[in-house]
């Protein structure tokens, strides 16, 4: 099979947390965030970051990572063979001009949001003054923060296999006429390694803010993989559908030749999560990566850049 | 991938009727154009921004062609291109037109967004930076000490430590100390459709074949406003 995009729809249990908070990880609320109607989430910008550190830490123990890593999210590179959040998570520099400094993330990921409403409690919390100055002569300060107590929260993320790695560049001829031409900035083996790293790294989601200290992770309790021919993201529905739904998303996927595992740790059937991973990462080794260069040399982004 | 674009050179006719529907699976985030402060979402797509999902689907993310194509359309058409708000001139704007909409039921939330902005206010809008500049961030935040980009503060490196009451300092002395980006939260709205968006499409029939075809098999992902809108399109050519 040829996969054109992969979709990882996942149920992560989170309680007594504020995942989407702290000051240190972008987080940028200091209370938990909840839509009005009652659900909490967390921001796609959050998920996206979540993803990146847990990729930066799998690769970094990956022994055939060579030069490759994982830029700050506030220092970017345009650097697609070497820093791979330029490549799966795209970038914008204003001063490469045009567009070989903009690129369209090939991954991208959905708000994680809680599948029933949540219940919110306060935290109380006292801040302790060593100071010896003036202020701190007060009554010590003293603060409520609100927290969400269980949630299922529903993750999604997408990667859309023709444009990892690979570089779009179009020009116009004559007439109505635009030649296209596509630029592969690494070989076979790292795209497939690349694109493994994401697949891994949707299941070790755990760099969210932590409550009070409590360990906060997003790993996986029911996921389902899917390997797909066409670019459709319809099955990150699957986890909010009902019985009928699921059967008739499942069924659609079937019939387009697509492949799917599915793990779920509650169950005594059927496989639990790390099988299901086990399983996806060997079907992604058997089978090919969609490559819209059919099998072009890979370039650096500086010949790139330069051959405008 | 659709690459014939003498599609664009037939005369306009609107002979043909397709019926485009648009399911949400995430939040939307529709903001028509650029803002200062908040990021105001529209309750349904713009038509640009349909516009801009339907050559996302037929793969015509032409960046740098765009131009010359729309001067040639402009010549065979006789009409100059409509851009949106944030520039984006399409390509199928004199072929397509968005008839009779049927919106769903929005529901709106406000979230916090950390944009990453580059600029001289970065002493003002960053938690973070290097342990060094703490002495110096205290006396500012104190207002012991002023921090400005005139061309009588001082720019000694050393006024990161000597510095006295009433000094004031250069940003380029604290510009290597923070991030290359300040984060700065800024309002973004979502809105959360309750049920599909439908549209009457009016276009010619070998459009509505081509934009049949490209929805069925999209060139890329569809989205609607941002990258994290991800959205489900489905389409039948009526007549």
């Amino acid at each position: 099979m040829i996969i054109k995009g992969i979709l990882v729809t996942l149920i992560a249990p989170m309680s007594d947390h504020i995942a989407n908070a702290g000051d240190k990880i972008l987080g940028n609320a200091s209370s938990i965030k909840q839509r009005p109607d009652g659900r909490v989430y967390i921001s796609g910008q959050k998920q996206r970051h979540a993803l990146f550190s847990a990729m930066d830490r799998l690769n970094f123990s990956d022994p055939k990572h060579g030069e490759t890593y994982i830029s700050n999210g506030d220092g970017v590179t345009t650097i697609v063979e070497n820093d791979l959040r330029a490549d799966l998570g795209g970038f914008l520099d204003t001063n490469k001009g045009s567009y070989s400094g903009r690129r369209t993330a090939p991954l991208s990921a959905t708000p994680a949001v809680a599948l029933e409403e949540s219940r919110v409690g306060r935290d109380l919390l006292i801040r302790l003054k060593v100071n010896q100055d003036k202020e701190s002569e007060r009554s010590q300060a003293l603060a409520t923060r609100e927290y969400s107590q269980d949630d299922l929260m529903l993750m999604n993320f997408f990667i859309d296999i023709g444009a990892v790695s690979i570089r779009k560049r179009h020009r116009y001829e004559k007439d109505m006429h635009v030649s296209t031409e596509y630029v592969k900035h690494v070989d076979e083996p790292e795209r497939l390694r690349r694109v493994q790293l994401a697949l891994e790294a949707t299941g070790s989601l755990v760099d969210y803010a932590n409550q009070a200290r409590n360990a906060v992770s997003g790993e996986p309790q029911q996921v389902l993989i899917v390997f797909d021919t066409k670019l459709s993201r319809k099955t990150s529905r699957y986890f909010r559908a009902k019985d009928t739904e699921r059967k008739n998303i499942l069924n659609e996927l079937e019939h387009r030749g697509a492949t799917y595992f599915f793990g779920d740790d509650t169950s005594a059937e059927g496989d639990s999560v790390s099988i299901a991973y086990v399983k996806a990462l060997k079907f992604l080794n058997e089978n090919s990566l969609f490559d819209p260069t059919d099998g072009a040399a890979p370039i650096t982004t500086s010949q790139f850049e330069a051959g405008k | 991938m659709i690459q014939d674009l003498h599609l664009l050179e037939a005369k306009p006719e609107f002979s043909s009727v397709g019926i485009l529907t648009i399911d949400a699976l995430a939040p939307l985030s529709m903001v028509v154009k650029m803002p200062g402060k908040y990021y105001r979402s529209q309750p349904a797509p713009s038509d640009d921004m349909l516009y801009g999902m339907l050559e996302n689907a037929l793969g015509w993310h032409f960046s740098e062609a765009r131009g010359a194509l729309l001067k040639r359309m402009q010549k065979i058409h006789g009409a100059a291109p409509r851009f949106s708000g944030v520039g984006f001139g399409s390509l199928l704007q004199h072929h397509v037109r968005f008839t009779t909409p049927h919106l769903p039921a929005v529901i709106h939330f406000e979230d916090l967004w950390a944009q990453h902005l580059n600029g001289p206010s970065f002493v003002g809008g960053s938690r973070t930076y290097d342990a060094r500049a703490i002495p110096l961030m205290d006396a500012i935040a104190g207002g012991k000490v002023t921090v400005n980009d005139r061309a009588e503060a001082s720019k000694d490196p050393k006024m990161l430590t000597d510095f006295q009451d009433g000094d004031t300092v250069h940003l380029n002395v604290l510009s290597s100390l923070f991030p290359q980006y300040y984060i700065s939260p800024t309002r973004r709205e979502y809105v959360l459709p309750l049920g599909p968006y439908m549209y009457r499409v009016e276009t010619s029939l070998a459009m509505a074949q081509a934009l049949e075809q490209a929805i069925l098999a999209p060139a890329a992902p569809l989205y609607l406003g941002s990258n994290d809108g991800w959205v489900d399109a489905e389409w039948r050519t009526m007549e």
